[in-house]
């Protein structure tokens, strides 16, 4: 379990005079599930492609299996499986003939995997790959990065073109796949229902940093919504330590917080004379404080 | 390693764009190999330098206009005359009232030189069969005073006209092809400023020399530059010497074996063009020990085994966007980088394809006598050339709306051949020759050196094609966006490309203008986007165009008549009439791949609230803008067409009728391109953009055949069926109506494109 797997250090990337990766620090061990929760636009795929070698970062370092991406071993290379956003396969092959392939190229290619992989999501053998609908791309996508068994899985957004009931019975097939044996699983997506079905821990990006990385019920129990009610008006600038966002109406307060405590709570009842009741979050709350704006 | 190779051969075997392109490839491949295979008799042509070409030549070739010139009905403005002296005679003959001179010959001299001298734009005088001549008849040549070019084809000259030419303080040039040389050669020295000296043409055999040899004296000429000799060159051959039999026999001594130090006393000497045909050629080696300090090259070489660089070209072209379309698809997606033991698998195909296709293409040269080196430096050139062009896209920024990276040896095949061609050969026949022959190792070892550091630099650059696509966003948008999040997509695109093209700021500020516009209702009908996109095409077909114009003029305008494709003769043969027309509409090809490679904004712009009808007429529009440049240049043809058209036989009915031609030809363009860019297939789009584009200049050849001797353009074949102002107007007519069902059927099929 402490093995890292994957490494970020002060990894920067720019575009222009544009940042989209700030400083990111991010470690992830062997047996995460690590779901990557951001906007769009907020530099997931980035941070991927930079993790994989695909990008060659501005700045910081990245570490993949202890290598450098960019110049990744064959080894390193066949320990991994990626799934893009957009699945590219030649369009004038079968589905057989993409298989088979791509499967020339690993050492430990598993036909019995991929061909119950083939079976159980209903993919035709003998269809040539352009026509297939963009869901089907996709699992054929996860086929050809499950077949060799990688050790890591990273998945940029693998369920975004898919139907509710196809992206339930995706990740449902991702479980199983990857729940037996030692996998990693670094999965970007803006879906926060997703994440809470597969994720052990989630990585929340926010203006090209880190902004929470922690084990998912940690991040539930340390992020919670305060609804504060006072006699008097509370200031415009009224603050506390911790808080994400902040809305202020009148003598009530919504405080968005992390690390929430009992002796934070006791002060806050004493300093305003005021009832504090604490809620707990889901993830997509969670979500849309960090995204909303600090202060209303 | 075998079964992985197998496996990338599947991937080759199987695309239906590798069989196109191959079929392609193969039939070109097969033209130029059965051309080799044919027993090769073509004629040497000159390659030593000729006259400038000053422009239009006015020949005096016929009694009649002889006739004319005595009756002032003939005005000279040309700054190059021809004069046949026999023709004049005859001419001056016909003169009912013309005095005789003595001698019983009609004077015309002093009519024609009095003429010449009034035309102040004259530079350059030919004339032919100038025979049995007095001083009289010639003594108006020296007050020529403007002359910088004079050709005496198969005259005599004697003392007489050497003062004459004495006289002519501008010459540069004089050609004496066919001359007999007479006397003692006064006034040599005068010549201040001759630079090149002809003695021999194949035009004019039979050069003589009646009194005393004529070598010795080039050392008069302070400035002397260049000399040509023929073969037929030679006092030896003239002088008879009893053979065994007592017979007389001409002695074949080749002139230069005993002359060499002539040339040696000639200072100013630099190059020396020389007859190798001769069975007692001493060679080229001996002569440059010989002459150290002279250029020696061959007057007359295979000019057909120089024409075959063009279909070399072409093959390289082919095969070489061949195996970049293979590369850029197994080398752009992000998993080539993640596989083990990709890249090896992968490269061996292309880099066993390319040595191949190399080894054969050069064939058609080594079957001409051409070295390995030259031939295969002849092959390396063209792909580093192409090579260089792919590392400018793969190293600089290009647009990556439209994938230049992969469109420009398609392009350059399509609309650049004939140009570069051109240029290949304006360079100049004789040193393309001297190289051919194996004599220029260093170029040849430059040519394959720096071809293949190119290709490989490509070849490198390419392994990480995913990597340089994804720094400029080249991917396809995220799938499921509402159109929100899709606008801020191609906003990102936008401005990661911002400053990568030229030009380009402006262009992303307006393009992101046209996004943030692309969901307000109500917005006007033309868009940003269509503005900054035909900005951008428009640079694009002007830089080819210029290109192409640019090349074109530099043949016609700069390179002298000897050293190249006559080109003094180009704005009246069938050749010039193709070029004006062929090139333009060859952009169809390049266009049609412009705008086919930027659908994908395509998705951005249907954002906005109007009906697939008005989104496709947009684009008609934006077609037709771009468009623009080929319909100034219909313009330009249709009024060089009026102004050298015999004007007994124009009418302004048949400039109506023109206009109409190419209207529809236009119109036309413009349909096929909206009609391509709705095709799914890329395979299924070169074959239409082909087929179509040659089809359209096939067309053309055959339009310009029929209107070129009924419109009385010179030097078309006269026997060509001719049409009528009625017959040019149903030809306009089914043009448009073509062109109007082109255009109403993609109309149809953008109704139902799916445009992400």
């Amino acid at each position: 379990m402490n093995e890292t797997i994957v490494e970020a250090t002060a990894l920067c990337r720019q575009f222009g005079k544009t940042s989209v990766l700030q400083g990111l620090d991010l470690s992830i061990q062997r047996g995460m599930v690590v779901g990557l929760l951001g906007t769009n636009g907020c530099g997931k795929s980035t941070l991927i492609k930079c993790l994989l070698g695909l990008l060659r970062p501005s700045g910081g370092t990245a570490q993949l299996f202890g290598e450098d991406p960019w110049t990744l071993s064959g080894v390193a290379k066949a320990r991994l499986g990626y799934v893009p956003q957009d699945v590219k396969v030649y369009p004038w092959m079968t589905v057989s003939q993409v298989i088979s392939y791509t499967a020339a190229f690993y050492p430990r290619w598993d036909f019995r995997l991929s061909d119950d992989l083939l079976q159980r999501w209903d993919l035709p053998r003998d269809r040539r790959v352009g026509p297939l609908s963009p869901g089907q791309m996709q699992k054929l996508g996860l086929i050809l990065a499950l077949g060799h068994r990688p050790e890591l899985l990273i998945l940029d957004e693998p369920v975004a073109a898919l139907d509710p009931i196809a992206r339930r019975e995706f990740l449902k097939s991702l479980l199983e796949v990857t729940q037996d044996e030692q996998h990693t699983v670094l999965f970007s997506t803006h879906i926060t229902s997703d994440l809470e079905r597969v994720a052990s821990h989630v990585a929340l990006l926010k203006d090209g940093k880190l902004a929470l990385f922690d084990d998912l019920d940690a991040v539930k129990d340390r992020v919670k919504r305060l609804r504060i009610t006072t006699e008097h008006s509370l200031p415009r600038d009224f603050a506390i330590a911790g808080a994400l966002r902040t809305e202020v109406e009148g003598t009530t307060a919504l405080v968005a917080a992390t690390n929430v405590s009992e002796p934070m709570l006791s002060d806050l009842r004493s300093r305003w004379h005021a009832d504090v009741v604490v809620e707990d979050l889901n993830l997509e709350e969670i979500f849309l404080e960090l995204h909303q704006s600090p202060r209303r | 390693m075998m079964q992985r190779l197998g496996h990338v051969l599947l991937n080759y075997a199987t695309r239906p764009m590798i069989w196109v392109l191959g079929a392609l490839y193969l039939v070109c491949l097969c033209g130029t190999l059965s051309d080799t295979i044919r027993p090769q008799n073509s004629p040497l042509q000159a390659a030593y330098p000729g006259m400038s070409n000053w422009g239009p030549t006015l020949y005096l070739n016929h009694p009649q206009a002889f006739h004319a010139l005595a009756q002032g009905g003939l005005e000279i403005r040309s700054p190059s005359v021809e004069v046949d002296w026999q023709a004049g005679v005859m001419g001056m003959a016909m003169q009912p009232r013309q005095p005789a001179t003595t001698g019983g010959k009609p004077d015309f001299s002093s009519t024609l030189f009095q003429r010449l001298k009034a035309t102040r734009k004259l530079r350059a005088l030919t004339i032919r069969s100038l025979t049995e001549t007095t001083a009289d008849d010639i003594q108006g040549l020296g007050d020529l005073q403007q002359l910088e070019a004079v050709a005496l084809i198969q005259c005599d000259v004697t003392d007489k006209v050497w003062q004459q030419l004495g006289r002519l303080p501008r010459l540069r040039y004089l050609d004496l092809s066919g001359s007999n040389l007479h006397g003692d050669y006064p006034n040599l020295e005068s010549l201040a400023h001759l630079q090149t000296l002809i003695l021999g043409s194949p035009a004019a055999p039979g050069f003589v020399e009646h009194d005393s040899p004529f070598l010795p004296e080039l050392s008069r000429f302070p400035r002397l530059q260049t000399v040509v000799l023929s073969d037929s060159y030679s006092v030896e051959t003239m002088r008879q010497t009893k053979g065994a039999d007592g017979n007389s026999v001409p002695r074949t001594v080749h002139p230069l074996i005993e002359n060499v130090d002539h040339l040696r006393a000639s200072a100013s000497l630099r190059s020396l063009f020389v007859d190798d045909r001769s069975q007692v050629f001493v060679g080229f080696d001996r002569l440059q020990v010989q002459l150290p300090q002279v250029k020696t090259r061959p007057a007359f070489v295979d000019v057909d085994r120089q024409m075959l660089f063009l279909m070399i070209f072409i093959l390289n072209c082919l095969l070489l966007f061949l195996i970049a379309l293979q590369i850029q698809s197994q080398f752009s997606q992000a998993t080539c980088h993640l596989i083990p033991n990709y890249h090896w698998p992968h490269l061996i195909p292309p880099i066993a394809l390319a040595i191949v296709g190399v080894a054969i293409h050069c064939i058609p040269l080594l079957s001409r006598g051409v070295p390995v080196g030259a031939a295969l430096g002849v092959n390396l050139l063209c792909w580093g050339l192409l090579c260089a062009l792919l590392l400018v896209g793969l190293l600089n920024s290009i647009d990556p709306k439209f994938k230049p990276w992969i469109m420009i040896p398609f392009a350059i095949t399509a609309a650049g051949w004939f140009p570069v061609g051109l240029f290949v050969l304006q360079l100049g026949r004789s040193s393309v020759d001297w190289y051919l022959r194996g004599n220029d190792p260093a170029w040849a070892a430059l040519f394959i050196l720096g071809g293949l550091a190119t290709a490989l630099l490509t070849l490198l650059q390419s392994t990480r094609l995913y990597a340089i696509y994804a720094e400029r966003g080249i991917s396809s948008p995220p799938l499921s966006l509402d159109p929100v999040q899709m606008a801020q997509w191609q906003q990102q695109v936008a401005w990661r490309n911002s400053g990568s093209i030229p030009g380009g700021k402006w262009i992303s500020r307006r393009l992101e203008r046209a996004i943030s516009n692309s969901t307000r209702v109500g917005w006007r009908p033309r868009s940003n986007l269509w503005i900054a996109g035909n900005i951008q095409n428009g640079t694009t077909i002007l830089l080819m165009m210029g290109f192409g114009i640019a090349l074109l003029s530099y043949g016609c305008w700069l390179t002298p008549v000897g050293a190249s494709i006559n080109l003094e003769a180009l704005p009246g043969s069938p050749m010039f009439l193709v070029l004006t027309v062929f090139l333009p509409d060859v952009l169809i090809i390049p266009m049609a791949s412009i705008w086919r490679g930027r659908r994908k904004t395509f998705a951005m712009e249907s954002l906005r609230p109007v009906s697939r009808r008005e989104f496709a007429r947009q684009i008609a529009v934006a077609i037709a803008w771009d468009l623009v440049p080929l319909a100034i240049v219909y313009a330009v043809v249709l009024a060089w067409y009026v102004i050298h058209a015999d004007a007994e036989k124009w009418s302004p009915a048949w400039t109506g009728a023109m206009i109409l031609v190419f209207l529809a030809r236009w119109l036309l363009t413009v349909g096929m391109i909206l009609w391509t860019i709705v095709i799914r297939r890329d395979w299924v789009l070169l074959l239409v953009v082909v087929i179509s584009g040659y089809t359209i200049l096939f067309a053309n050849l055959a339009i310009i055949f029929l209107q070129g001797p009924v419109l009385g353009i010179r030097d078309l074949p006269p026997d060509l069926p001719s049409i009528s102002v009625t017959m040019l107007t149903g030809m306009a007519l089914g043009l448009g109506l073509i062109a109007w069902v082109v255009t109403q059927t993609a109309y149809r099929r953008w109704e139902q494109i799916e445009l992400v």
